[in-house]
């Protein structure tokens, strides 16, 4: 029987063993069941009736045949079915990642949403912080009014460790960036499902109004007022107004807001800032109120109160939109007692939600007249966490800033604060200073309006750094960082004479580079129009030129194509001369000069890849000073010539003449440094 | 392989057997009447007609029950004698009687006894008669016994020898035998003996004087095998009980002792190897026709084309499994750098 097993195998072994009795058969049955002896069982069974009966060498064989054979078509079809599941075995589950883009919905998104731009053609994705795109897909434009339902493939995507997540709805072969969306701390992984919500929202510009302008004594014809300038669908001081840089109607009016009304006058936006994920909008009313704004369909979700006795001037939102800070005085300044506060909101996710009140603590600036200390005017939060908190006269006050008396250092400081706990931690004296920011360098950026820069004909300059870049920018009182960027708008670098009519200069400082990009645009001339009794009665306009620039606001946009800028621009006859004729009076020969001084505010929209200006509304106009008198052979008589300018007449309307108001709160989505 | 050929030997055997019993049969069946037409045709003068000799072969097909197509077994009818292959196989046999009325049949018995007993060709008158014409009769009674005489009629019938049986009385019936070499123009051989009056003579006895006259040798008999092979056939290599015989195709039948049974092995390179068994009968012709097929069956087993192509066809489906499995599971590992993303705009 070894033999038998040895030659003819296990299973015909144990078939021939199952002659001797039935148990063994049995035995032989489990036992080539047990171990998945197919062929063998199947012989074990049709061996049943043989039980009992001797085997002769011809069943055996057929049965070493059977079971040799079927041993082979069992291993063939073993390999067989192992190597068709090898190679139809399929890859392990990749998983997926799904960003889901949630943008303003059916009626608002005409106006709103990026996604009814139809100028859209792409979307990309990209790194927060470095800006590397991570995906593209190419995109058409959902019509608007209907509620998008796409879906778009991105193919693979590399997985991501936590990052910022930038969208961009881009148009016109992606130079134009319509919409974007920013997800913090977000990854995805391999074999993992991921879902990624993306709120994607225009990149919004904003900005408010301020008490309006009132003159001491309008003229008694209006004819004669000279505010035929203003922008009269502006001309409400006390609307926040929504701007889409990007759209060839730049004024959304539908969407302009009005806050706090009592006695049903709203109280105007003095100052505003949007997070840097673009779904809120801070704002400060001037009724002492700072409001959340969700971007999604610009609807207010509530407010918390602030000292009204101290109205918000600025607010700076952390780029990480995790805290803020409110930067509060009044204008004109007090020298000593509170000549402020810093608010610092330090949760301002709580406050988004509406879950917290944002956990605010207030600092309240004393100055004293051994210790003066200016207002807190602006603000930036440092790469090393603290809060940086510029203490600096206001530079939007008539006459200033005045650079005869703020030359020199120590003008300003800037004061470190902790943004939890409040506590200072450091003072740094600095001249004359009007804004502070950081670039992505981590190096701190100075506008410092009344340093002159060596070869420069005006004061005003930008020191990036410790004074490792100092570029001259006359006439600029704020900076945008953007990037590595910085973007400037100011006066043009010309000398103080007359004659010369002052131009607006757009700088732009690209990365990498030390000098100014720099593009000039033209600034209106201020009407005048009067009228002349003596003689034959006749009306004429007087034009004054713009002699100097300041730009005291700027927002822009995220991609870097467009800037909203709030420019001072005065117009006043040179000191030196006798200012502009106005008549002469025949029977004296004498001749009547004015000297003028005076304010217009612009809001202006400005091309910063062009260079040019786009827009231009002028909101205000703020007369400072009119003085008209004879000249004769000898020089001046001091006779006024000019009732509209003389203060001992009955409507000396010139004098002291505006109107309309002061824009401030300039801001855009997705924030600024 | 080989046992399929080893049953397929064995049943071309036992049919071989087979038909040879069953042509004998019909030989034996054939025989009777023809010798009994031959009597009758003797009786009434002779004239022409066939004998069993030229009578019409019938072959009988052998059967081919499940027996590969080996080729065909032609068992010529027993009773047909084989031809004449040379001249000095034939023995005359005349008869000198004296007046003698006993024993009247005793010329015909011998032949009868020659034929079946030996392998001589006998000559008898009739034959004799056929050959010469009826002038014989004279001039075998003019020879009155002498011996050149007589080798003279047998060198005109073209025998070998001739038998004479001289039958006289002397109260007893003498009868004497002699055995004359035509060529030599001698005796080479007497017998004699004597009958009592009235005393016949069986079989037995007749075979008896045969056996004293004749040497063993003379009573072997033969029969014929004769190899037929179509075109491809041609060249085969012949073997008689492994003994060779030549390559087809041969020039004469091959003659063999009879009766006996033989082994035919033909064979050929690449060609698949014709065996047979066969019976053959005394003075029978067994007409073989061997069609040699081509070799597919025992040639070697590394020989055979297909053997080869098997085996190549196994590795190359082990070597495909094999490199199946290695790609299959030699797979790149999936890129885990990368996932699919969608975006959804809801």
């Amino acid at each position: 029987m070894r033999a038998v097993k040895r030659r003819f195998g296990r299973g015909v072994h144990a078939l021939a063993m199952v002659q001797r009795t039935p148990f063994r058969l049995r035995q032989a049955l489990r036992r080539s069941k047990r171990l998945a002896l197919a062929p063998a069982h199947g012989f074990f069974v049709a061996a049943m009736p043989r039980v009992g009966r001797p085997l002769d060498r011809r069943w055996i064989r057929a049965a070493c045949c059977y079971s040799r054979g079927m041993r082979q078509v069992f291993f063939v079809s073993v390999m067989a079915l192992a190597s068709t599941l090898a190679a139809c075995s399929s890859p392990p589950n990749p998983g997926q990642v799904r960003f889901r883009v949630h943008a303003t919905p059916p009626p608002d998104d005409a106006l709103l949403s990026p996604l009814s731009d139809p100028r859209a053609s792409a979307i990309e994705f990209r790194d927060g912080k470095t800006d590397m795109v991570l995906a593209r897909s190419r995109f058409d434009a959902v019509p608007a009014g209907m509620s998008p339902n796409v879906d778009l493939d991105l193919g693979a995507i590399g997985v991501s460790e936590p990052r910022d997540l930038r969208m961009l709805a881009v148009g016109a072969a992606g130079q134009q960036v319509l919409g974007l969306a920013l997800s913090r701390s977000v990854s995805w992984g391999y074999g993992n499902d991921s879902d990624i919500v993306l709120e994607l929202r225009r990149p919004l510009v904003f900005f408010g109004g301020n008490n309006k302008l009132l003159a001491q004594s309008p003229p008694s014809d209006p004819v004669f007022a000279p505010n035929q300038q203003l922008y009269t669908p502006l001309k409400d001081e006390t609307k926040l107004r929504v701007i889409d840089p990007n759209a060839g109607s730049p004024l959304i009016s539908q969407y302009d807001m009005q806050f706090d009304k009592t006695g049903g006058t709203a109280s105007p936006v003095i100052a505003a800032a949007g997070t840097f994920d673009g779904q809120s909008l801070l704002l400060a009313s001037r009724a002492g109120k700072l409001h959340v704004v969700d971007t999604l369909k610009l609807e207010d979700r509530g407010s918390i109160d602030l000292d009204a006795a101290l109205p918000a001037q600025a607010i700076v939102i952390d780029p990480q939109d995790q805290a803020a800070v409110v930067l509060s005085y009044l204008k004109p300044p007090q020298v000593t007692g509170r000549v402020g506060r810093i608010v610092l909101l330090r949760d301002l996710g709580g406050l988004r939600s509406r879950t917290t009140d944002g956990s605010p603590l207030s600092i309240d600036v004393q100055s004293t007249m051994s210790a003066p200390v200016a207002p807190p005017l602006a603000a930036a939060y440092a790469p090393n966490g603290r809060i940086d908190v510029l203490h600096s006269p206001p530079p939007l006050l008539n006459d200033q800033p005045d650079c005869m008396t703020l030359s020199g250092e120590g003008k300003s400081t800037l004061r470190s604060y902790d943004p939890q706990t409040g506590a200072q931690l450091e003072l740094l004296s600095l001249p004359y200073t009007t804004a502070v920011a950081y670039n992505d360098q981590g190096e701190r950026v100075l506008v410092q309006p009344c340093v002159l820069v060596p070869g420069a004909k005006r004061p005003g300059r930008v020191v990036i750094g410790a004074d490792r870049i100092v570029l001259p920018a006359p006439g600029v009182a704020d900076i945008a960082v953007v990037g590595r960027a910085l973007v400037t708008v100011g006066a043009e670098d010309v000398t103080d004479d007359r004659g010369v009519t002052m131009r607006a200069a757009i700088r732009v400082l690209e990365p990498n580079t030390t000098v100014w990009r720099t593009s000039h645009f033209d600034l209106p001339t201020w009407t005048i129009p009067y009228r002349v009794t003596t003689g034959i009665p006749h009306a004429v306009s007087i034009l004054l030129a713009p002699t100097d620039v300041l730009s005291y606001s700027i927002a822009v946009t995220p991609d870097r194509a467009r800037a909203l800028v709030l420019l001072r621009v005065q117009h006043r006859t040179h000191p030196s001369g006798r200012g502009v004729f106005v008549f002469r009076d025949t029977p004296t020969n004498d001749v009547c000069y004015m000297k003028w001084s005076g304010y217009m505010y612009h809001v202006v929209s400005v091309n910063l890849q062009s260079g040019s200006r786009e827009q231009d509304y002028v909101v205000g106009v703020q007369n400072q000073s009119c003085r008209a008198t004879f000249y004769d052979n000898l020089g001046d008589t001091g006779d006024p010539c000019f009732t509209a300018c003389d203060p001992t007449d009955s409507n000396p309307y010139l004098i002291g003449y505006q109107d309309g108001y002061i824009p401030s709160a300039a801001s855009v989505l997705f924030g600024r440094r | 392989m080989a046992s399929s050929n080893t049953s397929s030997v064995r049943r071309v055997g036992a049919l071989g057997l087979r038909v040879a019993f069953t042509g004998w049969v019909l030989a034996l069946g054939l025989l009777v009447p023809m010798q009994a037409q031959a009597e009758r045709t003797r009786a009434a003068g002779g004239g022409a007609g066939g004998s069993g000799r030229d009578g019409g072969r019938s072959a009988s097909r052998s059967h081919r029950d499940n027996m590969p197509p080996i080729g065909s077994l032609r068992v010529a009818q027993a009773g047909t004698p084989a031809p004449a292959s040379a001249s000095g196989d034939a023995v005359a046999l005349f008869e000198y009687r004296n007046d003698v009325k006993q024993l009247a049949d005793l010329v015909e018995r011998l032949t009868l006894a020659l034929q079946q007993n030996t392998s001589l060709s006998v000559i008898n008158l009739v034959e004799a008669r056929r050959r010469l014409g009826p002038q014989v009769d004279a001039e075998v009674a003019r020879c009155d016994g002498e011996t050149r005489c007589l080798t003279g009629v047998g060198e005109k019938l073209q025998a070998k020898e001739v038998l004479l049986l001289a039958v006289s009385q002397l109260g007893d019936v003498v009868l004497a035998l002699q055995r004359i070499d035509v060529a030599e123009k001698r005796v080479i051989a007497r017998y004699a003996d004597s009958l009592s009056n009235g005393q016949g003579v069986d079989e037995t006895r007749l075979l008896g004087w045969l056996q004293q006259l004749y040497p063993p040798e003379a009573f072997k008999r033969y029969g014929q095998i004769r190899i037929s092979t179509d075109a491809e056939g041609s060249g085969a290599q012949v073997y008689v009980n492994a003994k060779p015989k030549g390559q087809t195709p041969l020039a004469e039948p091959l003659s063999v002792l009879a009766p006996g049974n033989y082994r035919l092995l033909i064979e050929k390179p690449r060609f698949l190897p014709f065996q047979a068994a066969v019976t053959v009968m005394p003075d029978t012709v067994v007409e073989v026709e061997a069609r040699l097929q081509r070799e597919a069956i025992q040639t070697p087993w590394y020989k055979r084309w297909y053997v080869w192509a098997g085996i190549g066809a196994g590795v190359a489906a082990v070597a495909a499994t094999g490199l199946a499995i290695y790609f299959a599971t030699d797979k790149p590992p999936p890129d885990m750098t990368r996932v699919p993303g969608t975006v959804v705009i809801r």
